[in-house]
């Protein structure tokens, strides 16, 4: 594998899904989706991460991981057995009561699992209530988990993490160390104008010095229900086709995550981040409209592989930025050897061999 | 009592006395415990244990269940010295060490497979399991070998959890075969 950028994380989305159908989710997940990713995928997904030296943790999102019931108990404790952490990102619809959730995380927390990650917000409570959040944040932190709630937040939010926090079952555990509650965009996924943020919080000029570099490219690696691997956990890399690195049925991870590293932009994400790829490819075409657009960076990331005039920019005058980039790549990490990758090379799929089921569940 | 009710039984905090007695037992008298290495099947009989079907250990389980009642192995482990420990582990039990790959020393860990095929499987590494605990007991802080303890901990929630997807298959056939007839 080149140097450079190693995954650390692996993202298992075990189904799109979920018990809720919330506006804007990044996979339109609802209730009536059947598509899951079986058991012995996600097992052989988890034996060849623990394969690569650089993984330590694996991610079980969605949709709803929690719907997996059992299912999720023998991946996770197959995180524990080949010494990966693992973390469960939730809805907490399942947290009926603490004790209704004391009964769900006990076999996760024996198998290994020592975070949980759960969301609530406007969107979110159209379908699961309030309560089930602190119930479920309750018994995790007294099972020793960490709970890690996020809050969704727009302009016109009516729901803040205020009001989690004055749940009494909050008040209790609110000042505990392993309790951390913040907030995050959301977004809009298909109609733009379906999600308002405040001017402040947009993109722009004045304010891009504090936008930081995508941490998560070629650092998380996805896997779909459908065993297609993607380079990164953003909200929208499910729309951009460059994102979409191969499927787990021609490959393995080590060699599609030894493809992405060698792509220049996402090298180039992970130095710069979206937000400043397009500021400078405005210089060079000024009919590139990114200023006052974007809050998210996956927004901005979406724009920047959409956008016919970016996507030119990017294609006659990457070579200008190689070197500067490369070099701070380099020194964060170690010697990549990038190449700008061709078009009908990006998606060639890599063979494999490797076919066999780990676990026949 | 149903196989998958005995291994929870088996691997609780709490477990029954018949399955403590059991334990202490084993850990105390070396004959008890190759026969039960044997003939597990048995033994748990005498116990008022009663399984369904023949239990068959694997050599890793063999192996895992007399290490932990092994003196040496105790003995080590509450002098502290974890480094002989592991030297007198790699060496005695080769049958439960793997290699992590990214360490230089073998770890030994308690490597049951959890895939089950049959519930037979499933009780003969709880068996293995309750060993263990009355091992873990003696002990006096296993925070030393706790990522291992943790392994056995995640193997056994596994496990659990397999019992109840079985459980679950048998109770969707037995309804299918139901709307069949
Ligand atoms: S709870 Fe999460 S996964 Fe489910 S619909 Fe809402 S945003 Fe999507
Ligand atoms: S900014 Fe782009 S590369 Fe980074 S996480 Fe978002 S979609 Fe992925």
């Amino acid at each position: 594998m080149n140097a450079g950028r190693k995954p650390t994380t692996l993202t298992l989305l075990t189904s799109y899904q979920c018990t809720a159908a919330c506006e804007n989710c990044c996979f339109a997940s609802h209730p009536g989706i059947a598509e899951k990713l079986p058991l012995w995928r996600m097992l052989d997904a988890i034996e060849q991460a623990a394969e690569m030296p650089s993984m330590k943790l694996v991610v079980f999102s969605g949709g709803e991981c929690f719907m997996l019931e059992d299912e999720l108990v023998v991946a996770v404790a197959r995180c524990t057995e080949r010494g990966l952490a693992s973390r469960c990102v939730t809805n907490g619809y399942w947290a009926k009561s603490v004790q209704a959730a004391h009964a769900r995380l006990e076999p996760l927390y024996r198998a290994g699992l020592r975070e949980i990650n759960l969301s609530t917000g406007d969107h979110h409570q159209q379908f699961v209530p309030v309560e089930r959040i602190a119930y479920g944040a309750a018994a995790a932190i007294r099972l020793g988990m960490n709970a890690v709630v996020v809050v969704e937040r727009e302009m016109d939010r009516t729901f803040h993490a205020q009001g989690l926090l004055s749940h009494p079952e909050m008040a209790a555990i609110r000042d505990h160390p392993n309790l951390i509650v913040f907030d995050s965009p959301w977004m809009a996924m298909e109609d733009r104008d379906s999600v308002r943020h405040g001017p402040a919080s947009l993109t722009n000029h004045l304010n891009i010095h504090r936008r930081a570099p995508c941490e998560s490219v070629l650092d998380t690696m996805v896997v779909n229900p459908r065993g297609e691997v993607g380079a990164c956990c953003g909200l929208t890399r499910e729309q951009i086709p460059e994102m979409q690195i191969g499927s787990l049925q021609d490959a393995t991870l080590v060699e599609l995550a030894e493809a992405a590293g060698n792509d220049f932009l996402k090298i180039w994400l992970a130095v710069e981040g979206p937000e400043h790829i397009l500021a400078w490819a405005s210089t060079i075409d000024p009919r590139i409209d990114w200023e006052n657009r974007f809050n998210h960076h996956c927004d901005a990331c979406r724009a920047l592989y959409d956008d016919a005039l970016v996507r030119d920019v990017l294609a006659h005058h990457w070579r200008e930025r190689r070197d500067d980039v490369l070099y701070r790549y380099r020194l964060a990490h170690q010697k990549p050897e990038a190449e700008w990758p061709d078009q009908s090379t990006r998606h060639t799929p890599i063979a494999s061999s490797r076919q066999e089921a780990i676990d026949h569940a | 009592m149903h196989d998958s009710d005995l291994i929870r039984k088996l691997v609780s905090d709490n477990p029954p006395e018949k399955v403590r007695n059991l334990s202490e037992r084993l850990a105390s008298d070396p004959s008890l415990l190759e026969k039960f290495v044997d003939k597990p099947s048995a033994v748990l009989k005498d116990h008022g244990l009663a399984v369904s079907g023949d239990i068959k250990l694997g050599d890793r389980e063999k192996a895992m269940i007399r290490m932990f009642s092994d003196p040496r192995v105790i003995e080590l482990y509450n002098s502290g010295k974890i480094d002989d420990l592991r030297a007198h582990i790699t060496d005695k039990y080769r049958e439960i060490v793997i290699t992590n790959p990214g360490d230089t020393h073998a770890v030994a860990v308690a490597d049951f497979d959890v895939a089950i095929e049959v519930e037979v499987v499933a009780v003969a590494v709880a068996v293995a399991a309750i060993v263990v605990a009355g091992a873990a007991d003696r002990f006096s802080k296993l925070a030393t070998i706790e990522a291992e303890a943790g392994i056995l901990s995640a193997k056994v929630a596994a496990l659990e959890a397999r019992v109840n997807l079985v459980d679950k298959l048998d109770a969707k056939v037995t309804r299918l075969e139901q709307r069949i007839r």
